[in-house]
C-alpha cells in the first residue's frame, strides 16, 4: 500500500520547487505522488510528511528545537 | 702406816660408782643439752642467713623490677606522647580536609545555582525572543523571502533524508 506524503508550506511551491520535491520523493521513496498542503504556522521552510514520519526543516520546527535545548 | 685393802677396794668401787652416776645423770643430759642447743644455734644461724640471703635476692628483685617497671613507663610514655603526637596531627589534617570539602561543597552548590539561575535567566530570555521572532516571521517575512526559506529547506531534507 502505498503511503500518503504531504509537502507543507507557508506559500504554494513553485515549479522548478515541485520538480525538486518530485525527484527527492522519488529517489527516496519511490514515488512522485504527494499532496501540497499550505501552512502558516510553519512559518518558514518546508515539512513533509511520509505516513507517520515527518521530515521537518520549517523556521517553526527549528526554534522549537531551539527552545527545547 | 696400816693400809687397809678393803678400805681402798671400797673407796675405789664407791668412787666408780660416783663416777658411773655423774656420767650417766650429770655429764651425758648436759653435753646433749649443749649440742641441741649448738644444733638449734646452728640452725638459727643458718635460718637467718637464708632469711637474709632470700631478702637480698627479692631486694634485688624489687630493684630490677622497679628498674624495668621505669623504663616500661618510659617507653609508655614516649609512645603515648608521640600516638598523641600523630593523633593531633591527624585529627588537625581530618579538620582540614573537612573544611576543603565543606569549602568545596560550598562553592560548588554556589556554581551549581549560580549556572542553573543563568540557564533559566537564558530560557526566559531566548522564550521572549523566540516569541518575537515568531510574530515578526509570522507577519514581515515576504514571498520572496519564503521562497528561498523553501529552496533551502528542500536541500537540508535532501541531506537529511
Amino acid at each position: 500500500m502505498a503511503q500518503t506524503i504531504i509537502v507543507e508550506t507557508v506559500i504554494p511551491l513553485s515549479a522548478e520547487q515541485k520538480a525538486v520535491v518530485s525527484a527527492l520523493l522519488k529517489s527516496k521513496f519511490g514515488t512522485t505522488s504527494y499532496a501540497e498542503k499550505l501552512n502558516p504556522s510553519i512559518l518558514g521552510g518546508v515539512r513533509i510528511m511520509v505516513g507517520s514520519t515527518q521530515y521537518d526543516a520549517t523556521l517553526a520546527g527549528k526554534l522549537a528545537q531551539l527552545r527545547s535545548a | 702406816m696400816d693400809i687397809k685393802l678393803e678400805l681402798i677396794l671400797f673407796q675405789v668401787v664407791n668412787f666408780g660408782v660416783v663416777f658411773g652416776a655423774l656420767v650417766y645423770f650429770l655429764y651425758k643430759p648436759v653435753v646433749k643439752l649443749l649440742d641441741e642447743r649448738a644444733k638449734k644455734t646452728a640452725d638459727a644461724e643458718k635460718a637467718a642467713m637464708e632469711t637474709l640471703k632470700e631478702r637480698e635476692e627479692a631486694e634485688a628483685i624489687k630493684t630490677k623490677t622497679k628498674s624495668q617497671a621505669e623504663k616500661e613507663a618510659g617507653k609508655l610514655l614516649e609512645k603515648a606522647k608521640e600516638q598523641s603526637v600523630a593523633l593531633k596531627k591527624e585529627l588537625g589534617a581530618e579538620t582540614k580536609a573537612a573544611i576543603q570539602a565543606e569549602r568545596a561543597k560550598a562553592l560548588k552548590n554556589w556554581e551549581e545555582e549560580k549556572a542553573s539561575m543563568i540557564r533559566e535567566m537564558q530560557k526566559e530570555f531566548a522564550q521572549g525572543v523566540y516569541s518575537v521572532a515568531e510574530k515578526l516571521l509570522g507577519k514581515a517575512v515576504d514571498k520572496k523571502s519564503h521562497a528561498e526559506l523553501i529552496d533551502k529547506s528542500l536541500k537540508e531534507l535532501a541531506k537529511a533524508m
